[in-house]
């Protein structure tokens, strides 16, 4: 049975979240594990990196209930996109892997017209919202100096959901978002999530990407048919599409038929081959 | 590059990067506790008590300022088998309940305490002491001004056996309270744009502080303290504009 390294990746970052945001519940109110991280789930957010740069740069300081730790985080996430694309994204962010689950019992549910509700013509304006969502986050947070839009974060509210600290407002945009994943895959990542609309932009620059070889292509569609964020494989040589999230499931390792045929590399194959 | 490679170097590049800086010593998911230093008057290099933020524990009070655990635990008349280095001096907030709701000790009551305790300057506003503190302040070989002794006479409270909220009242009732205690309009963390969204407009805000308006992302604690003015009393001249 072939071992799927991205689930265990996702299931581990996951557990590890979720553990992390109960200790600190447990801590705050004087229990918890004292040798286990009880830090905040804002301190663990690479997103938190981003919005705080602002104030880093013109006063010096973090935006409330953002510490180093999120700017470090920011680092990382980045450098690991500029190699390889949002693999934070696909790998490791519990919101769209919970997402991704959920979206499993949607294709039993509706098969083949399993995330394709939504026409090809709407989702390629709809997309782009989430642009307008990071753009309205970054102001918003920069002039303000903290976290204004943590009520309504359903990152937040999927961690937190047993503490005070959780919003109604955050627990109706995650019960949407999970209603949502039943039809469409990963909807907040799709159309909502800011620091996936900023990641995507390393598709444009990435140094390995994702590529289809032209040469061996059957025209199978197989690529298009498992892309989760509808993007169509089969008709790209390269993918430097702003919605890739480098899941690797068009690849050959996963749906394609064909060996060597879609590959994350730096060079087209047959560039590697000679 | 295949599944397990790119996996692996997710895992290695974060990982890699929160252990790197851990040795280093720069990763940290909290606020940095060290509290500002004076930079003029006599107590120049000290520790400013001011800067006592809720999420200090009792032993990182005792530690920075140099007072015995001991005598800050009897002070707060906390019982002698709490965890100073786990209560933290916001969790005061909680511990007592007054029948009068407009009485609370908790993290300013700390920093008027130590800041008394050791001789170092404080703006006297109307943050209550628990009579436990102020009998300790009492006792000091210090001749207090005549100010300071009807502070004393003003704000010291009882802290009885049943002020310790979570020992006397039921989970239920504890919920009922905090339901109907407003939370402060301006703490230790609060930004000047969040006075502007609580409705303080910026007119009112340049009359407390005397000047232009600071930056809207700034947090109003670090601003007094980066010009010489006292949180409590812009604290207080805020409060006073909500709170006819």
């Amino acid at each position: 049975m072939k071992v799927k390294v991205r689930l265990w990746i996702q299931i581990f970052f996951f557990a590890l979240i979720g553990a992390i945001s109960v200790n600190h519940t447990l801590v705050e109110a004087g229990g918890g594990l004292v040798l286990f991280s009880n830090a905040s789930l804002h301190a663990l957010c690479p997103f938190g990196g981003v919005v705080t740069l602002y104030n880093l740069a013109t006063l010096g300081t973090f935006i409330q209930k953002i510490h180093i730790s999120s700017v470090i985080l920011m680092v990382i996430i980045f450098s690991l996109a500029i190699m390889a694309g949002p693999v934070f994204c696909s790998h490791v962010c519990p919101l769209g892997s919970f997402q991704e689950w959920i979206g499993k019992l949607g294709r039993k549910l509706f098969k083949k017209r399993y995330n394709h509700f939504i026409p090809m013509k709407v989702h390629a304006v709809l997309k782009y919202f989430r642009y307008v969502v990071l753009a309205l986050v970054v102001y918003v947070t920069a002039k303000s100096g903290y976290l204004m839009f943590a009520d309504i974060d359903p990152y937040n509210a999927l961690f937190s959901f047993w503490s005070d600290e959780v919003s109604i407002k955050g627990l109706i945009i995650l019960g949407i978002t999970a209603v949502a994943s039943l039809f469409v895959e990963r909807p907040w990542c799709k159309y909502a999530c800011p620091y996936g609309a900023l990641l995507g932009l390393s598709n444009k620059i990435r140094i390995f990407k994702i590529r289809r070889e032209a040469s061996t292509c059957i025209s199978c569609n197989q690529c298009n048919v498992a892309c989760p964020m509808n993007i169509e494989v089969a008709s790209k040589s390269v993918i430097t599409d702003v919605q890739c999230i480098s899941c690797m499931a068009c690849t050959s390792e996963e749906k394609c038929p064909i060996p060597r045929t879609v590959t994350l590399t730096i060079a087209p194959v047959h560039q590697n081959s000679n | 590059m295949n599944q397990k490679t790119l996996g692996l170097v997710t895992l290695i590049l974060i990982f890699g990067g929160i252990i790197a800086t851990m040795a280093a010593g720069v990763w940290s998911t909290e606020t940095e506790k060290i509290p500002v230093k004076f930079t003029e008057g006599a107590s120049a290099g000290e520790y400013n008590p001011e800067d006592i933020r809720g999420s200090y524990t009792f032993i990182d009070v005792a530690s920075l300022f140099e007072i015995p655990v001991d005598v800050l635990l009897k002070a707060f008349s906390l019982p002698l088998d709490t965890d100073p280095s786990q209560f933290k001096t916001k969790d005061l907030e909680g511990y007592y309940s007054f029948e009068d709701e407009t009485i609370e000790v908790g993290n300013e009551s700390v920093q008027v305490f130590v800041a008394l305790y050791k001789n170092l300057p404080i703006t006297l506003t109307d943050t209550y002491l628990p009579k436990t503190a102020v009998e300790i302040l009492k006792a000091l070989d210090t001749t207090w001004p005549p100010a300071t002794i009807d502070y004393f006479d003003a704000y010291a409270v009882e802290i009885s056996a049943t002020s310790a909220v979570q020992t006397e009242t039921s989970s239920s009732e504890q919920a009922a309270t905090a339901e109907t205690h407003e939370e402060p309009i301006i703490k230790g963390t609060t930004t000047f744009q969040q006075l502007l969204d609580a409705g303080i407009s910026e007119e009112q805000i340049k009359a407390v502080l005397g000047s232009n308006m600071p930056p809207t992302n700034q947090i109003v604690k670090d601003y007094c303290t980066q010009n010489g003015l006292s949180f409590a009393e812009v604290k207080a001249a805020i409060e006073d504009i909500t709170i006819p």
